[in-house]
């Protein structure tokens, strides 16, 4: 992320002023990974557009309020927004007394036994706190390093690689306990 | 691990990313913006609250009395006032002794009892406990207690000064030490006239006070 340093200030700067041309350059950039964290999350890939969308009109509707100190700033406070909209999604979704549709297959490039797989991971990461929850998906379905990764929660490098081998460790355990 | 490593998401088409900023942008004109130049409604209903009850405040203190809770209020009102017109000292001077008149004129004790029935009303008490000389010498050398009731008694020959309520008295208080910070500032001025007036509504105060007291000095 350090590389593009001085292309995301110019950009959050420009987003500030209301440049709808650099919030489209930011959208560009920042939309695949926010789609990535919020899709092992939702039941399906339109949920997770919606979704995606909320959040970058959240971004949009914010922008005023938040101030570039570096990169991980930036990362900081879409992941914060994307968790709320998250958490606003899974709310509705209890008040609405909606069954959980079963997780669709449209959102893996995976054979279905190995989608199979997934969906076990899921289910078990369901009994894993947010916190270890969140390494997780950072990691795996965003793709991000464990650099990136600490940037996105203030923290150091070598805090996020122990919590992530504790939440490992975790579902792990969880995973051989739904097997048995 | 591998299983976690393994997982490959099919990722954000290009077609879903246009299609996904389109709706975004087509809903942006209805984003509300924050302006430095809206407020929001909240702020300015509070906003008008507190103006409106600062307004009521200082209008409802005009018309408060020395004692009263607002009065403070009336005084730094017209401190504003006299420093940024002078000619207003006279008014104020006036106005604090109209506030005089109206505070003692709610009080029962001075309104309604004429000046002699109220000498005869503070004079009556104290009229047993003068002992008549030929009682105090009859029983043996006057004490240095019944000495001084005899001084008191030779020393108030005259109508003895009528008690006033404690409201009438902080009415008093109040009223002088605002007449005398007007007059102080009115000194400090170079408007000679204005501060002969003000010494003028001075000793009309004084001699209401006097007359109140029952006593001509």
């Amino acid at each position: 992320m350090s590389q593009d340093t001085e292309r995301f200030r110019s950009l959050v700067e420009r987003l500030k002023s209301g440049d709808e041309a650099a919030f489209k350059e930011l959208y560009e950039s920042l939309s695949g990974r926010v789609f990535s964290y919020i899709i092992p999350r939702v039941g399906g890939r339109d949920e997770a557009l919606d979704l995606l969308q909320d959040v970058f009109l959240d971004l949009w509707s914010a922008r005023l309020r938040f101030s570039y100190v570096n990169d991980a700033s930036v990362w900081g406070f879409i992941f914060l927004i994307t968790r709320r909209k998250l958490a606003e999604h899974y709310g509705k979704r209890r008040r609405d007394s909606e069954i959980a549709e079963l997780p669709q297959d449209d959102r893996y490039d995976m054979d279905i036994h190995a989608i199979g797989d997934v969906h076990a991971i899921e289910l078990g990461m369901k009994d894993l706190s947010d916190k270890d929850r969140d390494v997780l998906t950072l990691r795996y379905w965003s793709g991000l390093s464990f650099a990136e990764i600490a940037e996105a929660n203030g923290k150091t490098e070598t805090a996020v690689r122990v919590h992530h081998h504790r939440a490992l460790a975790k579902l792990e355990a969880i995973l051989k306990n739904h097997e048995n | 691990m591998r299983k976690l490593e393994n997982i490959r998401i099919r990722p954000l088409s290009n077609e879903e990313r246009s299609r996904a900023w389109n709706n975004i942008a087509s809903q942006l004109p209805s984003t509300p913006v924050l302006s430095p130049f809206v407020f929001p409604i909240h702020k300015v209903v509070s906003f008008a609250a507190i103006f409106i009850f600062l307004i009521g405040t200082v209008s409802a203190s005009d018309s408060s009395r020395p004692g009263q809770l607002l009065f403070p209020i009336d005084i730094a009102v017209e401190r504003i006032e006299s420093s940024l017109d002078s000619s207003s000292q006279v008014n104020h001077a006036q106005e604090r002794l109209v506030e005089f008149d109206a505070t003692v004129g709610s009080d029962e004790t001075i309104q309604e009892t004429p000046t002699a029935a109220r000498m005869e009303k503070t004079a009556a008490p104290i009229a047993p406990i003068n002992p008549r000389p030929s009682d105090v010498f009859l029983e043996g050398e006057p004490t240095s207690e019944t000495a001084d009731m005899m001084m008191f008694s030779v020393v108030n020959s005259g109508p003895a000064p009528t008690p006033l309520s404690d409201e009438t008295e902080q009415a008093i208080t109040t009223t002088r030490a605002a007449l005398e910070e007007i007059l102080n500032k009115a000194l400090m001025g170079d408007d000679t006239q204005t501060v002969v007036e003000i010494m003028a509504t001075i000793d009309e105060f004084e001699t209401k006070v006097n007359t109140l007291r029952g006593s001509s000095f």
